[in-house]
């Protein structure tokens, strides 16, 4: 029974210390940090209906940035077209990919860039698309064109307070890479995305299917989570400003940890 | 038989050994074929007596058929209340856990998996003690599992599959100190997904996602099969059937998926060729489990080989005929099929009761 007792305590003491070491070293050094709000970080909807969870979380949102040739859009898909140089470059076989699904996923580094020339190209094709429909409108008082005119300008309202200002930049299958691209820039952070290769055969297309976050919740400890526990999940449809604002900084291994949370003044 | 070098299984083994003899002595007097001295009776009754009384103090074995009723009871209700007992264990730390600075949580989750582990062996130490020594084994790994996954939570720790191993190792640990099948079950489990992570790393893909390749499970089947083979199991008593049974399991499974989806294999083949060699492979690998359990006479190998025999068998049916056939006509040949199999089955153990029988008997 001894044996068990020395071999149990270290699996137990040995692996907990590695986890914490692991923590600890993520912490000594910050590469990157930004200050957000609700828009990309929403309390997890979890939080809000599960009585039997009492922690406190929010989840990272993110977007992909609409296309220099399209109109504005709500919904972007989560998939990036690149050539075949890039696509290997990120590490995916091109002669083994030949088909668009059913292929593996890589854990590959996304840059993504906060309140900066992604969104402020997202902000404008919103303001041309609100133009271009006032356009309509007056060219035709119809109440349908009225409808359409008045549903822009809420999405303009939209994209300048409620709408994530995250946007995918590029992935890389190196982290120093990035690191050197971006490292003047301080709205950009580099963190870990599961990434899966397409191929249309049709198009003679490849593409990378941007699938999540490998860390796409952040937990708050107690003194954070306090100021947010009292926040009521909003489901209306209303224009929703954000509530609040987390500082969260991330570390050596890419792995976030919040620094201070501040509820904003609703106007 | 030297009572230090025998397990449970054995004690139990030799109770009811003893309990045949005494029914059988009783049989054979009344049909006036046997009758002892009294002497000699009485001498063989006090020796049993003492080594009963012996067996059960060391070994909590049954005595009765009632008690081994019990027993089973007993087993059950072990079971569950292990199960309800570890889920508790989630709950409870989900419910309050928030309401606990970062210092008093990691502290918790560290020193909770200690303390129960240090119950356990504690319980473990003392046979009648055993089904508590399994219930607080089980709650053990729960806490542990609840350790690491809740670490990952609080610091955002990006996931990996070392967990697997570390947990793996941790629940065969507790299984051999306790001698519980159920925790060598989860350590099986939790072996063959670090080894599948691995064998799906090597291949390319995001450790996560090996689920989407059954070939991954081949590796871990084996190797898990092959374990009895090579440590002794004889003090543990189901071991070696559970490693045999699980490791088939997870070899079948995977070719059974195979064997209808080849869209999902490795191999880049036509998928309707994938299919074919895959159902070809069941029916051969299960045939041969067969063949091996009769041979070493493995029950739970040919037991498992059976179902899967039959499964692939059926699989292969409906293949061919649900689609055309009317379903009475559908349905009456798979119990004819059923019965089909029921019969050989009857003439291999027909014949193997005779191989096993006595030369006169045979000839």
């Amino acid at each position: 029974m001894k044996k068990y007792l020395i071999i149990g305590l270290c699996i137990l003491i040995a692996t907990n210390a590695m986890v914490l070491t692991g923590v600890t070293y993520n912490r000594s050094e910050t590469t990157s940090q930004l200050l957000l709000t609700e828009r990309e970080l929403p309390l997890n909807y979890m939080h809000a209906r599960n009585n039997h969870n009492s922690s406190v979380s929010v989840s990272i949102k993110w977007r992909t940035p609409i296309p220099t040739f399209q109109e504005y859009q709500t919904y972007t898909p989560r998939n990036q077209i690149v050539t075949k140089a890039e696509f290997e470059k990120l590490g995916f076989n091109a002669t083994l990919i030949t088909k668009a699904y059913g292929n593996e996923s890589k854990e590959l580094y996304w840059a993504l860039e906060h309140e900066g020339d992604l969104h402020q190209s997202a902000l404008q094709k919103a303001q041309e698309h609100y133009k271009q429909l006032t356009s309509v409108y007056e060219e035709a008082p119809t109440k349908e064109n009225r409808t359409r005119q008045l549903n822009a300008k809420k999405l303009v309202e939209r994209e300048k307070h409620e709408r994530s200002r995250l946007f995918f930049k590029e992935a890389s299958a190196s982290l120093n890479e990035l690191s050197s691209k971006y490292a003047n820039q301080h709205n950009m952070i580099i963190v870990k995305g599961i990434t899966k290769p397409q191929y249309f055969s049709d198009k003679q297309e490849y593409r990378i299917a941007l699938n999540r976050l490998s860390i796409s919740q952040i937990m708050l400890p107690l003194e954070q989570a306090s100021a947010l526990k009292n926040l009521k999940y909003n489901s209306s449809n209303k224009l929703k400003k954000p509530r609040y604002s987390i500082n969260i900084d991330w570390g050596l291994k890419l792995e976030p940890w919040v620094n201070n949370v501040t509820l904003l003044a609703q106007q | 038989m030297d009572n230090n070098q025998i397990s449970q299984e054995d004690a139990q083994q030799r109770v009811e050994q003893i309990n045949a003899y005494k029914q059988e002595r009783i049989a054979l007097q009344q049909a006036g074929i046997y009758s002892p001295d009294d002497n000699e009776n009485q001498l063989i009754d006090h020796y049993h007596q003492q080594l009963i009384k012996q067996l059960c103090e060391r070994f909590d074995v049954d005595t009765t058929a009632n008690s081994k009723q019990l027993t089973l009871g007993m087993k059950i209700a072990s079971l569950f209340g292990a199960l309800a007992m570890a889920v508790s264990i989630f709950f409870l730390f989900y419910q309050f856990w928030g309401l606990l600075g970062t210092t008093i949580q990691v502290s918790i989750l560290v020193l909770v998996p200690v303390a129960l582990f240090l119950l356990t062996l504690h319980l473990a130490q003392d046979a009648t003690k055993a089904y508590f020594s399994k219930i607080s084994a089980l709650v053990t790994l729960a806490s542990f599992v609840l350790n690491l996954t809740m670490l990952g939570e609080i610091f955002n720790i990006t996931p990996s599959p070392n967990a697997f191993i570390v947990w793996s190792a941790f629940s065969f640990l507790l299984a051999y100190a306790c001698n519980a099948r159920l925790l060598v079950f989860f350590g099986i489990v939790g072996v063959t997904s670090y080894i599948a992570t691995q064998v799906g790393t090597w291949n390319g893909m995001y450790w996560i996602s090996f689920g989407e390749r059954p070939e991954n499970f081949f590796i871990p089947a084996i190797i898990t099969f092959f374990v009895p083979h090579f440590f002794n199991h004889k003090p543990f008593a189901g071991f070696a059937t559970i490693y045999r049974v699980m490791a088939m399991i997870i070899l079948f499974i995977p070719i059974l998926i195979l064997a209808n989806w080849g869209e999902i294999s490795y191999l880049t083949w036509n998928s309707h060729i994938i299919e074919g060699s895959y159902q070809i492979a069941g029916f051969i690998l299960s045939a041969c489990a067969i063949w091996l359990g009769i041979k070493y006479f493995y029950n739970d190998v040919v037991n498992t080989g059976n179902v899967f025999f039959v499964l692939f068998l059926f699989t292969k049916l409906f293949d061919w005929w649900w689609d055309w056939m009317p379903k009475y006509i559908f349905f009456f040949l798979l119990g004819l099929t059923a019965l089909l199999v029921l019969v050989v089955f009857k003439r291999i153990r027909t014949h193997n009761t005779l191989n096993q029988a006595l030369p006169e008997v045979r000839s």
